[in-house]
């Protein structure tokens, strides 16, 4: 028995032969899988001196997820995804901490990944360190996803359609809010303006308990005329009518009652895939032809999203030596309307979580979107001063997205001679963007007019890639090979926007720019931008053990100086299979050890080096201009990163466990930086080069087969990584940059906080309430401390069961949503005191905290203390509880270790069961003549979290502006091949 | 072969031609890096005229906050920011601007602005930096050192000095002036009722010799041109058009949570000054008693000093006014003044019971009120009629608004102030609250052995990015580490 890992095992009769020559295969999968690097470029496993990663793309087939990118959660160490819960948020991706560059087919490109279609995906691969981007210059400068779309696999025509389609199944995270008091203050309310013309009804959610038998005037209470003892149904205010005399007319007090608005609000959503492609291949080339069409209802009215797509794929020997690869993709993506999200009134989390009490009745809202008489002209609401109907503004506002997707790229192969070939490509990606925005009259943004508005933007964005690269290798003796690539490439860029804006409508519902009642303002904005580059490798193979590769790259970026223009990036790896060259033990199958160094340099924006003055806006047909605030540099140079990394690659007990290890150092220098300044230079910052960040990250890769037999087997990998990243030196050797001081961590997180007392008491004023903190204080850091992702695959006969955990230890995080409960009186705790207090009629709750009786403190610029002379006495005061609580969990951070209760900074850890799927084949089953595959999915989506935060969803990334619920999603698919 | 040939060097020639002239490419086409001063100047106009927020409202005990502890109400804030030197910016480039096409006028008004934002950081904050300042583009002074504020007020008034000799005679029509039409010599009345208001400010310095304030005001006001009506009014009026609407105009601030203050209203109706109308709107209880605007029981207000939670059971009982709705629901409401005719008039009042100048004091005092009236009689629609100057003159023979020369000075100078703060109702900034700690009229209710806040503390941006410089100056002003609220600067000692 001969076997060798990478290769199937071989049973050779010996027959007492001395000398037996084997050729033994190569397995499908092991060692010389091959691995798409930069440019396209594939090289075998081993020879690869940096950490790849490939994702599991198969999840990504089965699991229909809001968007493609949601998926790639957990699935490579090092690569962290924020996944945000409203419809057409885009997940967004970190790469050992940076931006990563995304590539389809070869191509750098823009994308939100809504318009890439999971089907068409055949692989992706992620590079994780700088030396595998080295050669896409400085937009793959932070590592890239490559992605790799489907060709034709097989021999002949295959047919294949798939569907799928996920449903809503109640929330993985709600937030919960406390159901026992309505709108109002200091427990008391009634409406009459809704801008605190009542008692208390323009704003705050402390008012009146929920209890049988009490009676409120509401928004929607009938009018009772005091003369003719008339009531009139009515919705909204009476402002501009008849009623709008309170010596005359009332509101007749009804029954003060909880609604469960925002579960009533959130509807049923769903996302629905519908994909088909064509494929043939045959010796003369090759094409696939696919196209799909998805739909997603989201749970918020009147809000949906969606996307299709064509694409052509093919290959084409023109002769024996010359291959033509084409591709031509369309891609739209669409939504008549989408939520806005964000904190303010056009959000609808603002309005039903945090601002509308409920005692609100949503289901009147939504059938009386406008007072009645007024429809088109007012709306129906409680509230007048800040908030917005919140059906009317679900209904009544919307807002387009309209995108034109065009992808064209041609790439011709010529093999010249043995080991030789030579290649050009270009692409361009032409993306035309229509959206607008149709508001309603009275509809509510804080700043806008209330008169109706239309606004529309266009955009058009235009990528070209040209290169061409030639390719040559050569063995020089059965021991010695190597391979060189040459190349150049220009990439050109181009943006431009126009965008149009009435100043109110004349005629309600019209949404047209000649409906405007005031001038037409707009704006256009045009941008190009261009990089032209030659590279080139060489990899030197020696003894199938060792490999060295080293790149080199130079790029001239018109963004830049002109002396500056011109940058390099030169970079090498080596690795070395030392289980070749090495006898090992028995249990280690195979042992690669690499190590890589790279420098890669990165551009400005467009327009950078010259100041220029920017409109902003009129006054009385006088037009504003202002001067920037930052101070550029016409000396800026390119910024730069040294990146070094080592890692190893096992196998152990035949295959069945692998590990790999990487330890990385990147080094950023040369940054280019907004460096603040005084302002009473006249500029907030200017532009240098200068600070250095240092990160150091681990990650591991475990893949084990615990359980390997005919009928079953359990396949896991998980992956952990860590990655800290410091400030190493500071511009100029100052001491502080922004907040950070030397070697602090660069996610640092500094905010304001309450005073305290040498002992860590909380410090109060003599009216009993905190005082803030003139320093801003360092409360730990963002980021967490690791990073895991857990993939299990079950088979057993024909079932798989997939099965994906993944989350995040440590960080901090603050949440904007439980500071804004706690002032509005949405927050669960917020109810503990009120009835007491009420019902004794003054303050009954006493903080625990201390007063300064006697003395001063005395700090420096630099917060350190001269002086300190407090003395202290324990507080007594009571305050009111409505007072305290929104001021000491709203206006300054407190954390989980300063006060569970009031927290309103969270540990950012937790785990999410993200994906769930099982698939059987039901091809023998059926025995359907013609169909080759059939396939069955049940799957789930964001299933179950657990966290340590309370009330938010961490994995959305920040609560800085609010978080729709996160939605548990369940769903069937098919999957039919013919 | 040969159509293999021709196929490469097509596509050679293609990837060599898409290299473009890289230099022109990032030439910008959207905007420009050079520009007519005028541009700048409307920009500077409508933030310096603009209504400068409520916060000085709450400080001033006028209105008082019902739904959060308000900083400036119960006189507990710490830093202010240094946002006007983003502004100051924007002057040094039209001051450049100015330069370069040598316009005169432009200089002047760069000048005025200078003076302007400088005067209100420097009573913001005590030393500022001011003779390295705004030197970042042109001479890379990023870390300007702190002048005194003795140096500020000599170089404020010498600004204005300048800008008045640059005005004097020049006839040329000022583009892009949303304030006078392009009238320069309206400009030249300001800068020169504008120097008479900073030598003002600086009335406990009278004894100082370099200053000489008295003979400087006294040398303005007998010989150059200040503002001779409302005409001359250094404000801005608003249009009804997308960016030039009243600064509040659907503000939701004013829906929730905002309420007139009890002590401003008492003083109003102690008075009888129907101004209490235009001001302020009915208490819920008065209006569902269909009270008339003009009956000053209709308006009440919440206790600046009790815990807000109290004045919020006040409100909620509907025994609190609020703000007009004319402020929110007007897209023009009135216009803002930086400085009206009502204030040189108080100005020159005070100068005269002062002995500055030798007028008197009476006309002043009396031409304030009378232009403040016809201010809102020419405004305040709807409310017109409340404010004739049949009105003004009733409203000065009131018991404690009639005004008499042979009165003491404190009585003068209270009457005097007294009346200036009661026009400043979303009006002239902080003016009133600087009114107030120079001269303590009028009298602001405090809690027992509260004072007022003299000053603001520096802002974390300074502390940060300026450290040498911030230290040193708030040690030679006040001691090290000793930047606090309640330290007295220069001009209050």
């Amino acid at each position: 028995m001969i076997s060798y890992i990478g290769y199937t095992g071989k049973e050779v009769p010996v027959n007492g032969n001395a000398n037996v020559s084997i050729a033994l295969e190569e397995s499908a999968t092991g060692l010389n899988e091959v691995v798409v690097t930069a440019l396209g470029i594939t090289r075998a496993e081993k020879k690869i001196g940096y950490a790849t990663q490939k994702m599991d793309v198969e999840v990504i087939e089965e699991i229909n997820a809001p968007n493609v990118g949601n998926l790639f959660t957990g699935q490579v160490a090092g690569l962290t995804v924020s996944n945000p819960t409203g419809l057409f948020q885009k997940p967004s991706f970190s790469l050992r901490g940076k931006s990563p560059l995304i590539v389809i087919d070869g191509i750098a490109v823009e994308t939100d990944f809504y318009d890439v279609s999971a089907n068409n995906i055949a692989n992706i691969n992620v590079l994780k360190g700088t030396t595998a981007s080295a050669l896409y210059g400085s937009r793959g400068r932070n590592g890239a996803i490559l992605i790799t779309t489907k060709n034709a696999k097989v021999d002949g025509l295959e047919i294949s359609v798939s569907h799928n389609t996920m449903v809503s199944a109640g929330f993985t995270v709600f937030p919960e809010t406390q159901s026992e008091y309505g709108n109002g203050s200091n427990g008391k309310y009634e409406f009459w303006d809704g801008k605190d013309g009542g008692i208390s009804d323009g704003d705050m959610i402390w008012g009146p308990k929920f209890e049988p038998g009490v009676m409120v005037s509401q928004w929607n209470s009938p009018i009772l005329d005091n003369v003719s003892g008339e009531t009139i149904p009515w919705w909204g205010d009476v402002y501009g009518t008849q009623y709008d005399d309170k010596s005359r007319y009332s509101r007749v007090p009804t029954p003060w009652e909880y609604h469960d608005n925002l579960k009533d609000f959130m509807g049923t959503g769903y996302i629905s895939s519908t994909d088909f492609s064509i494929s043939n291949k045959s010796e003369k080339g090759s094409f696939r032809l696919s196209g799909n069409y998805s739909d997603q209802k989201d749970r918020v009215p009147n809000s949906g999203l969606k996307t299709g797509g064509l694409t052509f794929k093919s290959t084409t020997k023109l002769s024996n030596s010359l291959t033509l690869d084409s591709k031509l993709s369309y891609n739209k993506v669409y939504s008549p309307n989408y939520p806005r999200h964000g904190y303010g009134p056009k959000n609808h989390m603002y309005t039903i979580l945090i601002w509308m009490g409920d005692d609100v009745n949503g289901k009147e809202l939504k059938e009386h979107m406008y007072i009645p008489g007024q429809e088109g002209y007012r709306q129906a609401n409680y509230n007048y001063a800040w908030y917005n109907n919140v059906y009317f503004a679900a209904n009544e506002l919307n807002q387009k997205y309209d995108a034109d997707l065009i992808n064209a790229q041609m790439l011709l192969k010529y093999d010249i001679a043995e080991g030789l070939t030579l290649q050009a490509r270009g692409s361009a990606v032409m993306q035309d963007i229509f959206e607008d925005r149709q508001s309603p009259k009275t509809y509510l943004n804080y700043g806008d007019a209330r008169e109706g508005d239309y606004k529309t933007w266009n955009s058009k964005r235009l990528t070209i890639d040209y290169d061409i690269l030639t390719s040559y290798a050569k063995s020089l003796t059965e021991d010695i090979s190597f391979d060189i690539n040459a190349g150049a490439s220009t990439f050109y860029r181009k943006y431009q926007q126009e965008y149009n804006s009435t100043d109110g409508l004349v005629v309600p519902f019209v949404y047209s720019l000649n409906n405007t009642s005031g001038n037409i303002a707009g704006t256009n904005y045009y941008e190009e931008r261009a990089t032209n580059s030659v590279y080139a490798t060489l990899g030197i193979d020696l003894y199938d053990a060792v490999f060295l590769t080293a790149a080199a790259r130079n790029d001239w970026s018109s963004t830049l100086p002109k002396e500056n223009r011109s940058y390099f990036y030169p970079s090498v790896s080596l690795s070395t299979v030392v289980s070749n060259y090495v006898t090992m033990p028995k249990a280690l199958d195979y042992l690669k050890l690499y190590g890589s160094w790279a420098k890669v340099s990165s551009d400005l924006n467009p327009y950078s080096i010259s100041s220029y003055y920017t409109n902003s806006g009129v006054f009385g047909g006088n037009i504003k201009l202002q001067y920037p605030n930052g101070l550029v540099n016409s000396n800026i140079e390119p910024e730069s990163s040294n990146s070094f990394e080592i890692g190893l690659s096992s196998a152990f007990l035949q295959n069945r466990i692998g590990l790999d290890l990487t330890y990385y150092n990147v080094v950023d220098t040369n940054q280019i930086i907004d460096l603040p300044i005084s302002n009473t230079s006249g500029f907030e910052n200017r532009k240098v080069n200068g600070n250095e960040y240092t990160t150091n990250g681990f990650e591991v890769v475990l893949n084990a087969k615990p359980i390997v037999m005919d009928d079953f087997s359990w396949n896991v990998t998980a992956n952990w990584s860590r990655q800290v990243k410091k400030i190493t030196e500071i511009y100029d050797n100052n001491s502080t940059y922004n907040n950070l001081k030397l070697n602090d961590r660069a996610d640092s997180y500094y905010a304001t906080v309450w005073q305290k007392s040498g002992n860590g008491d909380l410090i109060l004023g003599t009216n009993g309430m905190p005082i803030r903190d003139s320093y801003p204080q360092l409360l730990g850091h963002n980021d967490p401390s690791w990073t895991l992702g857990l993939q299990n695959s079950f088979k057993y006969k024909k079932l798989t069961v997939n099965i994906g955990i993944d989350g995040v230890w440590g960080g901090l995080m603050r949440s904007l949503t439980v500071e804004k409960m706690w002032w509005g009186g949405k927050h669960p705790y917020s109810t503990e005191f009120r009835d007491a207090e009420y019902a004794a009629g003054q303050p009954v709750y006493v903080p625990k905290g201390v007063h300064v009786t006697s003395g001063e403190l005395v700090q420096d610029v630099n917060g350190e203390v001269i002086s300190d002379t407090r003395e202290y006495a324990q507080n007594t005061t009571a305050v009111s509880w409505q007072s305290w609580s929104q001021q000491y969990p709203y206006r300054a951070a407190v954390t989980y270790k300063e006060n569970k209760k009031f927290a309103n900074i969270f540990d950012r850890s937790f785990f999410k069961l993200r994906t769930l799927s099982f698939k059987y084949d039901f091809t023998e089953l059926a025995n359907i003549n013609g169909v080759q595959n059939l396939d069955v999915t049940f799957s789930g989506y964001n299933l179950l979290a657990w966290k340590k935060a309370d009330i938010i969803d961490p994995d959305f990334g920040n609560d800085n502006n609010l978080q729709d619920p996160s939605t548990r999603y369940l769903g069937i698919g098919i999957n039919v091949k013919f | 072969m040969k159509k293999i040939a021709i196929l490469f060097s097509l596509t050679v020639l293609m990837v060599l031609t898409g290299c473009q002239d890289l230099t022109d490419l990032n030439e910008n086409p959207n905007n420009v890096s050079q520009t007519h001063p005028q541009l700048l100047l409307t920009n500077i106009a409508s933030n310096a005229f603009s209504v400068d927020g409520t916060s000085s409202l709450y400080a001033t005990r006028i209105l008082v906050q019902t739904d959060g502890e308000n900083n400036n109400q119960y006189y507990s804030w710490d830093r202010a920011s240094f946002d006007n030197y983003n502004m100051l910016g924007e002057v040094t480039k039209m001051m450049q601007e100015a330069e370069r096409i040598e316009s005169n006028e432009y200089i002047a008004l760069a000048k005025f602005f200078r003076a302007y934002y400088f005067y209100n950081l420097t009573l913001t904050f005590g030393d500022v930096p001011y003779s390295e300042a705004l030197m970042g583009e042109i001479e890379e002074k990023y870390l300007p050192k702190y002048d005194t504020q003795k140096e500020l007020f000599v170089g404020i008034l010498k600004e204005l000095a300048e800008a008045n000799d640059l005005l004097e005679g020049n006839i040329t029509i000022i583009a892009g002036d949303i304030i006078y039409g392009g009238e320069t010599g309206k400009w030249q009345k300001l800068v020169n009722s504008f120097r008479l208001k900073v030598l003002m400010t600086l009335s406990k310095k009278e004894g100082d010799a370099d200053l000489n304030i008295k003979s400087a005001f006294a040398n303005i006001f007998n010989n150059q041109p200040i503002m001779e009506s409302n005409e001359d009014n250094g404000q801005l009026v608003f249009l009804d058009e997308e960016g030039s609407r009243y600064s509040e105009f659907n503000s939701s601030s004013y829906g929730s949570g905002m309420y007139m203050s009890s002590t401003f209203i008492e003083r109003l109706q102690d008075r009888q000054d129907p101004r209490l109308f235009i001001y302020s709107g009915q208490t819920k209880n008065a209006k569902e008693a269909g009270l008339a605007i003009d009956d000053f029981t209709a308006y009440e207000g919440g206790d600046p000093l009790a815990p807000y939670a109290e004045v919020n059971d006040k409100a909620a009982a509907g025994d609190v006014s609020k703000v007009n709705l004319r402020y929110t629901t007007d897209p023009t409401t009135e216009p803002h003044n930086l400085m009206g005719y009502w204030e040189l008039q108080f100005i020159l009042s005070e100068a005269s019971v002062r002995g500055w100048i030798t007028t008197n004091a009476k006309e002043h005092y009396e031409n304030g009120v009378k232009s403040s009236f016809s201010f809102y009689n020419d405004f305040a629609k709807n409310y017109e009629s409340y404010v004739e100057p049949a009105d003004a003159d009733a409203y000065l023979l009131g018991t404690k608004v009639a005004f008499d020369n042979a009165l003491s000075t404190e009585v003068k100078l209270e009457l005097i102030l007294t009346q200036k703060y009661l026009t400043s109702f979303l009006q002239s900034g902080w003016r009133s609250y600087f009114d107030h700690l120079r001269t303590g009229y009028p009298a602001f209710s405090q809690l027992p052995g509260a004072t007022p806040p003299t000053r603001w503390m520096y802002p974390n941006s300074e502390y940060l990015n300026n450290t040498e410089n911030v230290s040193a100056a708030i040690e030679r002003q006040f001691g090290a580490g000793n930047d606090k609220i309640r330290e007295i600067p220069w001009w209050l000692n």
